[in-house]
Order: structure tokens, then sequence, then C-alpha cells
């Protein structure tokens, strides 16, 4: 899914060992074309080139562990995401949170790189607050309880043994 | 000889907790960078201090500059899965920002620590090390930072 994550003997390469150690550790992978710091998403095998992925293992667990707006204009965070994230603390984020999240802020980021023409430091504020406003809508929509995806989150694996 | 006393103990109370050798002090109000995701890991074995460097995802020759690290008491809250995690009941023992060559250390008594990782774009990370003066493992811990998400 990712590119660099196998050397040429087949083998898993550095990036491809930290990449699956998150998975393993923390429950995602999550990739933007182009982004600093990003993993990158491997072409498809026709050559189309994917521009987000997001992946989720179904045994991590998320908890929204307390509110968070980063990026958010603080004079004037709606009462409705107010709401969604004070209600969501300490509970358990669905996956499909995960999921409406994190696409919401890939095409945010698209828009801003459109606007902007880069990923400058202003990119990441732009993408997820936008993200966390589009996550309160449809979670109201859709009725969606529990922990908010785009506040102030843990994701792990439990592992009997680690 | 009371008031050299009394002026070696104010020298004393007065010093920062835990300074690093291997990047700058962090002033007391920059704090960690709370972006998103709070991704949290154990150490699997006890170190005599605590170093390291932090590294780029993706670009792993390449350190990272600017990261806040930060070492903290009761380790045990950053690994429950409930309760409060905000840091509220946890003491901050001392900070530093890397600069280009990506690296820290602090050498605090034996103990377990916090060590947490923040950047203003990147997901925070922390590692939980214990400290044990005996233990003879001097491997530098490496972090990885990746995008905020």
């Amino acid at each position: 899914m990712f590119k660099d994550t196998f050397k040429d003997n087949g083998k898993l390469s550095n990036n491809g060992k930290r990449i699956a150690f998150n998975f393993n550790t923390y429950g995602t992978a999550i990739g933007l074309a182009g982004r600093p710091l990003a993993d990158q998403p491997a072409d498809l095998a026709n050559g189309t080139p994917v521009y987000s992925v997001i992946a989720y293992n179904t045994n991590a667990i998320g908890i929204e562990v307390d509110e968070l707006y980063y990026g958010v204009d603080y004079e004037t965070i709606p009462d409705n995401v107010v709401s969604a994230e004070v209600s969501g603390i300490q509970q358990k984020i669905s996956p499909v949170g995960l999921f409406i999240h994190e696409s919401a802020e890939a095409l945010a980021f698209r828009a801003y790189v459109n606007m902007y023409g880069s990923f400058d430091a202003g990119a990441y504020p732009y993408a997820h607050s936008r993200a966390i406003l589009k996550e309160a809508l449809i979670r109201a929509d859709l009725h969606i309880a529990g922990g908010f995806a785009g506040a102030k989150v843990k994701y792990s694996v439990p592992h009997d043994k680690r | 000889m009371n008031e050299i006393l009394l002026a070696l103990l104010l020298a004393i109370s007065s010093r920062p907790a835990l300074t690093s050798s291997e990047c700058a002090v962090a002033k007391s109000a920059e704090h960690t960078y709370w972006t998103h995701m709070y991704l949290v890991d154990e150490y699997p074995e006890p170190l005599p201090f605590l170093h390291g460097i932090v590294k780029a995802a993706g670009a792993e020759d390449t350190t990272l500059d600017g990261v806040l690290v930060e070492v903290f008491d009761h380790p045990e809250i950053a690994l429950q899965t409930h309760g409060s995690q905000t840091g509220k009941r946890q003491k901050r023992l001392g900070a530093c920002i890397t600069g280009k060559d990506g690296r820290f250390s602090f050498d605090p008594k034996a103990g377990k620590y916090e060590l947490r990782f923040s950047r203003y774009d990147c997901n925070v990370k922390a590692v939980i090390v214990e400290v044990s003066k005996k233990a003879h493992n001097k491997t530098r811990i490496e972090v990885i930072l990746e995008a905020a998400t």
C-alpha cells in the first residue's frame, strides 16, 4: 500500500518495518501523496497514482482522550463541534469515525495545496480543522456517538504480552 | 555560615530539575504540541540514562529539528487506556528542543519516565522508559515522528 516498503530481495525495508510496527502497535496506517513526513501511497498495479491511504487495524481501540480543536479558530468553534467532542471524551471511537475524519482531512489538504501551492506550515491546521468541522456534521447526520476522531485521541492494539 | 548554606540551597532549588546536554533547554511556557494522535509505547529494556535521536518518517537518515522532548514522571498515566490522560497529574522534569542533529539527552535518577516527543506538524509520540543505573545498554533511543493526521 505504501512506497519504499520492500527491498529488492523482497524483505521489508526499514520504512516497511516502521509502518508495520505502527499498524500493529497503534492500529492505523495513513498516507498522503506528496506530504512531507507522511507515508507515501504506492501506485496501483496498473500505474494509477493513489492520493490517500487510510488503513485501520480491526484489533485497534481508539479512545478520545480529551477535547482538542487544533487549527480551529478558538473564537468561532461551532457549538455542534464542542458538544460532539465533549460528549465523546473517554469514549471509544468508531472505525467509521476515523475514516470520516481522515478522508475529510485528505480532501482539505488537496484544497489547500490547490490554493497555496504546497504543503507548507499552514496546511495541517487548515486540513485538520476542516476535517473536525465536517466530522461533526456527518456524525450528527448519521447519528454516530462515542469518541470524536478529530479530538485528542489515543490508538493502540491490545496485546497479551508486550 | 548559615547565609552560605541558604545561598547554596537557593541555588540548588532554582536549578532546572533535569537539563539536556544535547539540545536547547525549552522555555517553561513551551508545552506539548497536542495535534491529534497520542501514540505511546514502552521501551523494551532499562537504560542507564536517556539519550537518543529524533528522525523524520519516510526519510530516516534525516534528523528532525524543532521537536520538543519532555520527561515526565508517573508514566503509568500515559499507558492508561481510560482515565485522565491530559498530563495534569504528571510533573514535567525536563524539556528541550532538538537542533539539526535531532539529538537529546537527559540523565535522571533511577525510575520510570514518560519521554514525550511533539512538533507542530507531527503526531505526539511517547516512550515509557525505565532508567536503571545498573543497566548496561547505552543504545540511543531512536524515535521516528510521522506527520500529524
